[in-house]
């Protein structure tokens, strides 16, 4: 049986770095409501590729480092 | 709330608001022998077929006010108004559960006039069953909103 993964993310690290960036602000930068930055947040939502490249962009980290794929 | 999920949560209870007027409306009708006489289908369909406009304008209003509602409600000076690619995947899934819910209820009315039910209930059967198809495709779409993808 194949085992079960999820998209984890440091998204809630990488915005404090960033100043203690809040997540309106996130949402703003990438174009989304602040209820996807929320659930992307608590691994409730795995993004689009895109909206993943955009996020990693506003951090101005490669997508490796904010999105990790794990096993459940 | 994001903007789409308010939508929904207006959907419903002006779903909920014009099902129990028409199922009110269509009763008394049914009382006062509306539909005893030859042309029964024909004052059927105009008594529903207007509550497809007024349906929309409704809504339209609801959406209106709720938005102006909330933001006085939240002090949000800047509410938004963004549609993204989780909202869209949201009203994939809520147009799914509306369509198979609809499609049941039509296939089910459909058997009932195989079966000699008569046109009258076998039409307001489906118009039910497109009611509680929207109804229900707004209710998975609120759930999955709260609950997560």
């Amino acid at each position: 049986m194949a085992a079960r993964h999820r998209v984890a993310n440091s998204i809630r690290r990488l915005r404090f770095d960033a100043g203690e960036m809040t997540q309106k602000e996130l949402s703003e930068k990438v174009g989304v409501t602040r209820q996807t930055i929320v659930a992307i947040e608590n691994a409730k939502y795995a993004p689009t590729l895109e909206l993943a490249f955009l996020i990693a962009r506003a951090f101005g980290k490669p997508l490796s480092e904010v999105f990790t794929f794990e096993e459940e | 709330m994001s903007h789409e999920e308010r939508n929904t949560l207006v959907a419903i209870l002006v779903n909920l608001s014009m099902a129990g007027w028409m199922t009110w409306r269509i009763a008394a009708m049914q009382g006062a022998g509306r539909f005893d006489g030859p042309d029964a289908l024909a004052v059927w369909a105009r008594t529903v077929l207007w509550v497809i406009p007024v349906g929309i304008i409704v809504t339209i209003a609801a959406v209106i006010l709720f938005n102006i509602v909330f933001a006085i409600a939240t002090r949000d000076e800047n509410p938004s108004f963004v549609t993204d690619e989780r909202d869209r995947l949201i009203g994939i899934q809520g147009m799914r559960v509306t369509l198979v819910v609809a499609s049941a209820g039509f296939l089910g009315a459909l058997v009932a006039l195989a079966l000699g039910a008569g046109t009258f209930a076998v039409l307001n059967a489906i118009f039910a069953s497109f009611a509680a198809g929207d109804l229900l495709g707004s209710l998975a779409k609120l759930r999955l909103y709260r609950r997560g993808l």
